[in-house]
């Protein structure tokens, strides 16, 4: 569940401010954030991630607010409970797509690799159809391959919540149903709850609600 | 850990030329001046050795450096020679055991060295193979001369011809391999050794030819007066002794006069020693005699003041390479922001991603300080040959 109360946003040096009254996004519920480039969305992820903190005004994510965290604290959060997977994928060109799978795992002393995560990683790239492909660097890959190591990633640790910034912006359609249709059946099978930013209008009947960030700009002229 | 050295291992791995550059300048930071050293000491070592070995060495005057250079390591020019009776002037001294040298010759790959029989004795050196030179002709091979030159004992070598243009000069000599030697580890492996006569013969200054006194011969007689024989260039030389033709061989001239390069003075004791030394001293002395260590620390401090600039050329050159690869290091970082942004999005800990970076440095460092090591033992290993490189620079 993520609870948004009073929220107040903006870049040092900036004239961006987001400003979101209110906002609750129940356990399980899938939702599409649209809106304009610039619009802020990106950064409301953040903020719900607890890569950015907001000014003034609570944000409690999966029931914790973050605010409230120190920073060791909040990217054990993170690496725990959620779920990223970014607009321009973020794969490490030097790893192969196993490695770049496993990758969670290996940045943080909390979590010990073990059999259990390869062994997931590669149920993971079974589904979604990159199986073949474990031992390739990721630099070799597809832009709709790269798209789907990037899911897999997200998905590793079973995350509670799951975060998107724009998912299948860069996929054909074919691979777009694919990735979405493996999200939609992992959030419906474990109750994750979904929060995806996307431009595609065609998606949002697939999600259970859709919020226009627009909404947010009526009360302040200057979001962004 | 083992999560942190996969992901640098695997970084430098992608980045291969990168790696290999920063590699390669910490191995030559870390090996020029640390080769320089053991390569410096290790000839030191050396050349000191050799020359504490060589109490006293008498020659003719010139330059001391040449003389100890020549009969220490046989590789130096020859220096003018002395008569061969100087070397009984030291003998009837009573103050030194004489050794004669004449290293005047050479075959194809190796200096020969004539000599007398002592010199084995007072270097060490026992033949491994065949026997000791007894016969005229014969020689006696060191270990890596034999290796040069292929040949075992019953084979032979050939004295290289000094000028191919003089035809009226002397010949090659074909000579009889008796004996190699144990290698000792110091330039006599490299040698041929010869009889002093061995040496005069291939000089010319004895030879053997057909007997001018049989009817067969009479063709080659221009003219007989007494004992003397003229004959015309169809005369058969020897260019080899054999036991059918050694009684042929003779000397022209005293031997007295005979030439050698330089006599091994190997003195009773310290004050026969500074005796004989003081028999040089004469302003009208046309010898030197001189200590082989003094003249190797004369050489060896200046090879030393020498290495005192080039460590401080080479540090300074090492400062400014360690510049570049700190500013390759932070370039290398700002390009990587994003994917640290990324690993610190997802949950990564700053301090694991600095222990990466981190690891992928000390990789670095220690792969080129690994390499300078190996090339380190390399160069002691092969630093035996240090000396006789130093001689020929």
């Amino acid at each position: 569940m993520i609870q948004i109360q009073d929220l107040e946003f903006r870049y040092p040096h900036d004239a961006f401010r987001l400003r979101v009254p209110e906002l609750t996004i129940l356990r399980g519920e899938t939702v599409a954030l649209v809106g304009p480039s610039g619009s802020g969305k990106t950064t409301l992820l953040n903020l719900v991630a607890g890569i950015s903190l907001p000014r003034s005004g609570s944000v409690r994510t999966g029931g914790v607010a973050l605010a409230t965290l120190g920073p060791a604290g909040r990217r054990r959060f993170r690496i725990r409970h959620l779920g990223l997977v970014f607009q321009e994928f973020e794969l490490l060109d030097y790893l192969n797509v196993l490695d770049n799978i496993l990758l969670p795992c290996r940045i943080t002393g909390t979590i010990r690799l073990g059999a259990a995560h390869r062994a997931r990683a590669i149920q993971l790239a079974e589904q979604l159809g990159i199986s073949d492909k474990l031992r390739r660097p990721v630099r070799r890959l597809s832009q709709g391959e790269r798209q789907r190591v990037a899911v897999c990633r997200a998905l590793l640790l079973e995350p509670p919540l799951l975060l998107c910034d724009e998912p299948t912006g860069n996929l054909d359609p074919a691979n777009k149903r694919h990735v979405l249709d493996l999200l939609f059946d992992y959030v419906h099978h474990s109750g994750t709850t979904l929060l995806t930013v996307t431009h595609d209008v065609e998606l949002l009947p697939r999600f259970e609600r859709s919020i226009d960030i627009r909404e947010f700009l009526q009360q302040g002229p200057d979001n962004r | 850990m083992s999560d942190i050295v996969h992901l640098a291992v695997r970084y430098l791995a992608y980045h291969k030329l990168k790696t290999a550059v920063l590699i390669g300048s910490i191995m030559i930071i870390v090996y020029v001046p640390a080769g320089l050293t053991v390569l410096l000491e290790e000839s030191g070592r050396q050349l000191t050795a050799r020359a504490e070995a060589t109490p006293l060495l008498i020659g003719s005057k010139g330059s001391p450096l040449e003389l100890v250079l020549n009969s220490l390591y046989f590789e130096s020019n020859a220096p003018a020679p002395l008569r061969y009776v100087e070397l009984r002037r030291v003998a009837q001294s009573g103050l030194a055991q004489p050794i004669p040298l004449y290293t005047r010759f050479r075959t194809r790959h190796s200096p020969i060295v004539g000599t007398s029989l002592d010199y084995f004795a007072y270097r060490g050196l026992a033949v491994g193979q065949g026997r000791q030179m007894a016969l005229l002709g014969e020689c006696v091979l060191g270990s890596e001369a034999a290796r040069a030159a292929e040949v075992s004992v019953g084979g032979f070598v050939l004295s290289a011809a000094e000028n191919v243009f003089d035809i009226a000069g002397s010949y090659p000599l074909r000579m009889r391999v008796v004996g190699i030697l144990e290698r000792s580890g110091t330039p006599d492996d490299r040698v041929v050794f010869v009889d002093l006569k061995t040496a005069w013969t291939i000089e010319g200054l004895a030879h053997g030819h057909q007997d001018l006194a049989v009817p067969e011969a009479a063709g080659a007689v221009l003219r007989r007066e007494g004992q003397t024989i003229v004959a015309n260039a169809s005369v058969q030389e020897y260019n080899e002794v054999t036991p059918e033709n050694l009684d042929s061989f003779h000397f022209h001239g005293r031997q007295e006069d005979f030439p050698i390069t330089a006599v091994i003075a190997v003195p009773r004791d310290e004050r026969s020693a500074t005796l004989l030394q003081g028999r040089y001293l004469s302003r009208d002395e046309l010898l030197q005699i001189v200590r082989p260590t003094d003249v190797m620390g004369d050489l060896l401090r200046t090879v030393l003041t020498v290495r005192r600039y080039v460590v401080a050329a080479v540090a300074i050159v090492s400062l400014s390479t360690l510049g570049t690869m700190l500013l390759v290091i932070v370039l290398s970082l700002q390009l990587r922001r994003r994917e640290m942004e990324t690993m610190f999005k997802i949950g990564g800990s700053p301090l694991r991603m600095a222990a990466i970076v981190g690891t992928e440095i000390l990789t670095v460092l220690l792969a080129g300080g690994g390499l300078a090591l190996l090339l380190v033992l390399l160069t002691r290993w092969l630093s035996s040959d240090a000396a006789r490189w130093l001689v020929q620079l």
